[in-house]
């Protein structure tokens, strides 16, 4: 599984992303955060201390999940993108549509 | 017999009794045995022998001779040449039985090989099988994955009951054919309610080398002429038929895949031909600027697109995007942005406002594809000596000046599609005509991967373009591609790179 949800003793539903978000495996983290949305869960990290790549399909997945987050009134928030991720999310302004911080620690801290 | 009778000093005849009358089977010309009479007598002999009921020998000596003591000497003689002679007959019907078994083989073989289809030579093929096994009832079934049917594909002769066309593989264990299929073996047992007499099914398996062997239908026999049980010779010759149905069915389906894939590969091509076809050729620039394009899509179709055109007043237009997938839904999606650039580029319509034009264009399909496209579209006004764009999350978008820094044209927006907003903003700068260069390419080209897991990425890309920044289009597109090929790298997205010099 390149896919780690967990649950943080606040409540909120942690996942990780081992490697790399692609094309391969962008369908799994998009079911499980449905299974956590369908289990009441509304508050989100995505932890990417562990992601070295994301693809356009996996920036798509990521607006997707985002979406569908706050249409249950829910929030999800990036945390500890890499340098060359961060980078991406600047150079396209996907960093506009997202909270994005520096750690997952940080990213609970702010709920 | 004549030679016999020679050896034993006697006349010796064989005969047999048919009915009432007499049939001389063998020795010298006679219309009857002298009166049968009892032994004892001496002028001749005449014995029924134990062993092969009806024959009987008589022995009349030619010499002074006791007609019973040779008798009693040449019965057990003529007892083994009429039991060789029985044998003999039964080898030769089993050699023919079975020289009938091959030629039925063969002629299988043959019409098999010779159709387009099993289901074409069926019927034909079990009324042979009917006719050398003697079986009344033949019934050729596929199997059906789909709907985990096994479907009558041919069925001969006539007679009572109502044979089903379908039966589930799950039927009953009491339904012969479906359990064959399940079990993988021969399989016999009665049907009374379908079929007379015994049915014999044995499963129709096919094995290609190196996979595990499939059932892919039946083949069964019923109602055998002669009653009883079908034969251990029939069981083995049905299961040789239904080998070769089943390298033929298997056959069939192959060529049936392979010409179903030809077919969508030639359809593939068109749209690959069709797709080119929308992008523009260096021509329609007529002299205003140079532009060089190397875009190949990662399949048959690609979801990156690239346009330009002049538009006027000493105006050109180029754009490049990505749409967030590839191959056919991607390809779709770009056509589409093709075709909306073809009526919204205008010289008296700004970049950040075609981009708004697009994106209401695109809004229905992107959000029911939940695809989204990175784009960059410029505008060269020689005029104002100016450059002027809007990057909707495009980040590959180069000013590579004659003298300078590479600058990276700042992505304005994000992607479009992502947001239901038309404010894509807007940036501009100074432009040397003539002299300064805009390179616009898609992920597929800075994500090349090699096969250590380097990307090729933008800083290669970078340095490369700053060391060919006095090169035109054309070869500076050459200068990157050839750098990129002696990185070793291989697309795996689709890629394009275009180089102009307004």
């Amino acid at each position: 599984m390149s896919i780690t949800t967990t649950q943080s003793t606040g409540g909120v539903t942690v996942a990780t992303v081992e490697g790399q978000l692609i094309v391969a495996n962008r369908q799994e983290l998009k079911q499980a955060i449905q299974e956590a949305l369908d289990g009441g869960a509304r508050r989100f990290v995505l932890d990417f201390s562990d992601t070295a790549y994301i693809d356009s399909s996996g920036l798509g997945a990521l607006v997707s999940i985002n979406k569908r987050v706050r249409e249950v009134g829910g929030e999800l928030r990036l945390a500890a993108l890499n340098e060359d991720l961060r980078s991406l999310f600047t150079l396209t302004k996907l960093d506009t549509l997202f909270a994005i911080a520096e750690s997952a620690n940080e990213a609970l801290a702010g709920f | 017999m004549p030679h016999l009778g020679t050896l034993a000093g006697a006349t010796v005849r064989l005969w047999r009794l048919e009915g009432a009358s007499w049939r001389l089977l063998a020795g010298p010309e006679a219309a009857a045995p002298r009166a049968p009479r009892s032994p004892g007598q001496q002028a001749a002999a005449f014995v029924a022998i134990p062993s092969a009921s009806d024959h009987y020998l008589e022995v009349v000596p030619l010499r002074d001779r006791s007609a019973d003591e040779l008798a009693a000497v040449l019965l057990p003689l003529v007892e083994e040449v009429i039991q060789s002679d029985h044998n003999v007959a039964a080898l030769t019907d089993e050699l023919a039985a079975r020289y009938e078994e091959i030629d039925l083989l063969y002629s299988i073989g043959e019409m098999l090989g010779r159709a387009q289809s099993v289901e074409g030579v069926a019927s034909h093929m079990l009324r042979e099988l009917s006719a050398v096994t003697g079986a009344r009832r033949a019934g050729l079934r596929v199997l059906d994955e789909d709907d985990g049917l096994l479907r009558l594909v041919a069925l001969v002769g006539e007679g009572e009951g109502d044979i089903p066309p379908a039966i589930p593989i799950d039927a009953p264990d009491d339904v012969v054919i479906a359990r064959a299929w399940r079990t993988g073996r021969v399989e016999t047992g009665a049907q009374p309610e379908w079929v007379a007499g015994e049915v014999l099914a044995v499963p129709i398996i096919y094995a290609a080398s190196g996979k595990p062997s499939r059932v892919v239908g039946t083949l069964a026999l019923a109602d055998r002429a002669g009653g009883g049980s079908f034969t251990r010779e029939e069981t083995k010759l049905l299961a040789a038929v239904a080998t070769q149905v089943g390298a033929a069915l298997e056959n069939a389906r192959l060529v049936a895949a392979e010409r179903e894939q030809l077919r969508v590969a030639r359809e593939l091509e068109l749209a690959h031909d069709l797709q080119m076809k929308l992008m523009p050729t260096p021509a329609v620039l007529d002299g205003e600027a140079e532009v060089a394009i190397h875009s190949v899509p990662a399949e048959s179709l690609g979801g990156d697109f690239y346009t330009f055109a002049r538009l006027g007043n000493g105006c050109v237009g180029v754009m490049v995007g990505d749409v967030s997938s590839h191959g056919f839904s991607a390809a779709l999606i770009a056509a589409q942005v093709m075709a909306a650039a073809g009526i919204h580029v205008r010289a008296d319509v700004p970049p950040e406002a075609t981009l708004a034009l697009l994106r209401q264009a695109l809004e229905d399909e992107l959000a029911s594809t939940e695809m989204y496209l990175s784009l960059v579209y410029a505008m060269f006004d020689r005029e104002a000596g100016r450059l002027s764009w809007s990057n909707a999350g495009h980040p590959y978008a180069f000013r590579v000046p004659s003298a300078g820094p590479v600058v990276r044209l700042d992505a304005t927006a994000p992607p479009l599609g992502l947001v239901e907003r038309d404010d894509f903003g807007h940036a501009e700068c100074d432009w040397v005509f003539g002299e300064d260069l805009l390179v616009l390419c898609t992920d597929g080209l800075t994500d090349a991967t090699r096969s250590d897991g380097e990307r090729y990425g933008v800083d290669r890309l970078v340095a490369r373009l700053a060391s060919g920044r006095q090169l035109d289009p054309v070869e500076l597109l050459a200068h990157v591609l050839a750098d990129l090929g002696a990185f070793g790298a291989d697309p795996a997205d689709d890629a394009t790179l275009l180089v102009i010099r307004a």
